[in-house]
């Protein structure tokens, strides 16, 4: 699957989870918490600690700096943990995806004081003026 | 910022005119046949608010919403744009990026408003709810005429414009049955970025489709064709639900609060300088449990002054407690983070509760679907 500017994550992670599936299976499916304390299914963190686990093993099969750049080409995340994703000090919705604003959005700008060609921004030393969402 | 309790402030919905040329049926704003209007000056003193406030974020987006921005004529918003920019100059020291974006029916939309959209820098949302034989039951005129056709020419002239925008699709009982129309139909039309918004039991909309048993089991059904039909297209089609579960899972990162249920990261105020926080549909309603939701103007309060009535304190109260049930009860805890108060006011009376029919549509159900879908991928399960 190829992946360009216009794939989605899914289509990124699809692309990702399709590179070597049997040796993920083979060491990253520890039997979830919830299973082994006698519930017939596992809890959603355990699945997602799971698959989390799985795609960190499918990346260490790429060379290294492929997946990095795939992600920016593909405009997902600054880095692992960052784009729609919001930081930990808040843990909220980031880019208040319900309402329309956000990461939905590619191009635009905003006001910012004093970023040379980027609006009107306050003055903050490394302030971004324009972000591209 | 960290010393201030909540926060910080990243948007800002704004009210220029209650009115909508459109009367759709599952609109929960109670008052869309008001003409009135947001005085340009009044922004002075909004965003002056806003920037004296403690809760100001370093980013914030200013967002024209509840009622159809368009009706507004193209004069207002370079008004506005000049009256942003002398808002930051009156406060220097405050870092902020401050960004216009709208969510609109589009109908109006021609050449000389993505000019407008352009030169101001106006990030463009649309409401367009899939094919014309679905948009049109529900997204009418006031004399009961369809809306696609006019809708679709909006967004032909921000196509042919360059002026990248989202869609956002309200899904309704009927939708369910046509996953793959409504796939093809975005993708045919250059449309691949798209948020599916469950027709909700709120404010005006007093039922929804969706209320009626047996519809969860379709629901999954739809979504799981749609991740087919979004898996065969190479990922093409940008599903904000499935993206947003997924960036959880690639991040592995789980949410503590939503920002609809944090006080001051999001301030909503209506035409008359009415402010109200938490998510924007309760700005324009009234209850009888909590009265309406207003909690003071900008021309008479400061945000912070507010949070120290009666009427602040026991709705953060209740909508604390409530995030709190939910993260002690529902393992869906770390893709949600709680919820938002209209929904759970809407559904429950309160906001001290937990599970809502939202969080089952927007939450839960799009959850097990994607992790169902990517642990077959991954050969987990």
């Amino acid at each position: 699957m190829s992946i360009t500017s216009r794939t989605s994550l899914l289509g990124f992670l699809l692309a990702l989870s399709a590179l070597g599936a049997p040796s993920a299976q083979a060491t990253s499916s520890p039997l979830p918490a919830t299973l082994a304390s006698g519930q017939s299914q596992p809890s959603i963190e355990a699945r997602l600690s799971r698959i989390t686990a799985a795609l960190r093993e499918q990346e260490g099969q790429r060379q290294p700096g492929d997946q990095e750049s795939m992600l920016i080409s593909a405009g997902f995340v600054n880095g692992r943990g960052g784009g729609w994703v919001n930081t930990p000090h808040y843990g909220g919705f980031s880019n208040h995806p319900y309402y329309g604003t956000g990461h939905f959005v590619n191009g635009g700008g905003g006001f910012v004081n004093a970023r040379p060609g980027g609006g009107f921004v306050n003055a903050r030393p490394g302030a971004v003026g324009f972000r591209n969402w | 910022m960290s010393s201030v309790p909540f926060g910080p402030l990243s948007l800002l919905v704004v009210q220029p005119t209650p009115f909508c040329n459109l009367d759709c049926d599952y609109c929960y704003l109670p008052d869309r046949g008001n003409r009135g209007r947001l005085g340009p000056e009044l922004l002075d003193p909004i965003l002056d608010r806003v920037l004296e406030s403690p809760y100001a974020g370093p980013e914030l987006t200013l967002l024209w919403h509840a009622g159809e921005p368009l009706a507004m004529p193209r004069a207002f918003y370079d008004e506005a744009t000049r009256r942003i920019e002398a808002a930051l100059a009156r406060h220097p020291d405050v870092p902020i990026t401050i960004t216009q974006s709208l969510q609109t029916n589009a109908t109006v939309i021609d050449q000389a408003w993505c000019e407008c959209l352009q030169r101001n820098r106006i990030q463009v949302g649309v409401s367009l709810d899939g094919p014309a034989f679905l948009h049109d039951r529900h997204r009418r005129t006031r004399t009961g005429l369809g809306s696609h056709a006019a809708a679709m020419r909006g967004i032909g002239w921000l196509q042919r414009h360059d002026i990248p925008f989202h869609v956002i699709a309200v899904l309704t009982e009927e939708s369910l049955d046509h996953p793959d129309e409504i796939v093809s139909f975005f993708l045919e039309n250059g449309i691949t970025e798209v948020g599916f918004n469950m027709e909700e039991t709120e404010g005006a909309n007093r039922v929804s489709s969706l209320d009626r048993p047996g519809l969860e089991g379709r629901y999954r059904a739809f979504l799981e064709r749609v991740w087919q039909l979004n898996v065969a297209t190479g990922g093409r089609f940008q599903l904000r639900e499935f993206d947003l579960i997924c960036s959880l899972a690639y991040a592995d990162v789980r949410l503590e609060r939503t920002d609809m249920n944090n006080p001051f990261v999001i301030l909503n105020v209506d035409h008359r300088g009415n402010f109200s926080t938490f998510d924007p549909e309760m700005l324009a309603v009234k209850t009888e449990e909590y009265g309406d939701f207003v909690l003071g103007n900008v021309l008479e309060n400061s945000l912070e002054s507010v949070v120290h009535t009666e009427k602040f304190q026991r709705m953060q109260r209740d909508m604390a407690a409530g995030v709190e049930r939910c993260r002690r009860e529902c393992d869906y805890f770390g893709v949600c983070g709680g919820g938002a108060g209209s929904n759970k006011y809407w559904e429950h009376r309160t906001f001290d509760c937990t599970e809502t029919q939202a969080c089952r549509y927007r939450i839960k159900l799009v959850t097990d679907v994607v992790l169902q879908e990517m642990e077959r991928s991954l050969k987990l399960a």
